[in-house]
């Protein structure tokens, strides 16, 4: 699973800096599923976790207008490994343009609140 | 403290297979073709970094790009080769890319190679793409793709004022000021490859293209004994 691929990732963060307590935050356009990448963490570690979605914010380089899109990596598996292919799937609402800017919800991106 | 995940996933990934770069900041040049008839007679990996444009799947001919999960995405077969570019996802529609490098993060991250050598297929000029990659794969091989005019020649000096360059492939000849580029350098020189009027791309591996690019890969390994041991 993709996830768990993801997850080996975050342990060796934890694992280099001895980290005590986590935040995963987890960007919604990708669509990753939080169950299996929490159930993976929790049997490999005993760092603390909290995991955050960020709300996905499409942004139109052309005209500037934002929003939010209709599906996610939870819905097109393309997003869900490259979520930059997002702008084959959306054009912006306003001008139609597909030079498409992800503001937020990109990614997964992790903050380490406290170490050993 | 922020991190990224998928850095160190792809340190992991890439500390682990022999990495063979393919770079020339003028386009045109002939990276891809030489990217896959490297790839072709090394039966290695291949990846194809050029985001804004990858063609190597077009090489092979590939139409249908099926994903396959385990650890990551399984790369396509072909020819004897793995196979992975961004196509598998954006299926070969257009795909506007400005912000390269989360892209370029998840084509490093994702597949799961069964081989231990890769090539990397890479865009032309000096930017983002370029830049991660050198930055992110450490241990590897650059062999700098050149053509005989000034443009091409122009752009190589550029590269080599940037990074250090193991080999050099010249493509449509064989000239005397790439040999001595070479040798003022400290370049080893591979060989050049004719000019193809009407090279048939839609059958690469049965053009003279691909027959010549043999002696250039026999050179290549008789200089890296240690890679090719499983070979």
């Amino acid at each position: 699973m993709h996830e768990t691929l993801i997850a080996e990732g975050i342990l060796e963060i934890v694992r280099d800096e001895r980290a005590k307590k986590i935040r995963i935050i987890i960007g919604e356009l990708q669509g990753i599923d939080k169950e299996i990448l929490e159930e993976y963490l929790r049997k490999n570690t005993d760092c603390k976790f909290e995991i955050v979605e960020e709300k996905t914010l499409l942004k139109c380089n052309r005209c500037g207008f934002e929003w939010h899109p209709k599906k996610t990596g939870k819905e097109i598996e393309d997003i869900h490994f490259l979520p930059e292919v997002v702008c084959i799937f959306e054009k912006c609402p306003n001008c139609g343009s597909r030079d498409i800017k992800i503001e937020k919800g990109r990614g997964i991106w992790l903050e380490i609140l406290e170490k050993k | 403290m922020v991190r990224d995940p998928r850095e160190k996933i792809i340190r992991r990934k890439y500390k682990k297979t022999k990495n063979i770069l393919v770079v020339s900041p003028k386009g045109g040049v002939g990276k891809t073709l030489i990217s896959c008839a490297l790839s072709y007679y090394l039966k290695s990996g291949l990846l194809d970094c050029d985001l804004y444009s990858p063609s190597c799947h077009k090489v092979f001919g590939l139409k249908k790009f099926e994903i396959k999960e385990e650890k990551g995405v399984i790369p396509l077969k072909v020819r004897g080769i793995s196979f992975f570019s961004p196509v598998l996802f954006s299926k070969d529609r257009a795909f506007p890319l400005r912000y390269a490098k989360d892209c370029l993060l998840e084509i490093l991250s994702l597949p799961n190679w069964d081989k231990d050598i890769i090539v990397f297929d890479t865009p032309p000029g000096l930017g983002e793409v370029i830049l991660e990659l050198l930055r992110l794969i450490e241990k590897k091989i650059i062999i700098l793709v050149i053509k005989k005019d000034i443009l091409s020649l122009n752009s190589a000096k550029k590269f080599l004022e940037i990074e250090k360059v193991d080999y050099v492939i010249e493509n449509f000849g064989e000239s005397k000021i790439i040999k001595e580029l070479c040798e003022k350098n400290g370049i080893k020189y591979l060989g050049g490859i004719p000019f193809y009027e009407n090279l048939d791309i839609n059958n690469f591996f049965e053009t003279q293209f691909l027959k010549d690019f043999e002696n250039i890969f026999q050179r290549f390994k008789e200089y890296n004994n240690t890679l090719f041991n499983n070979i």
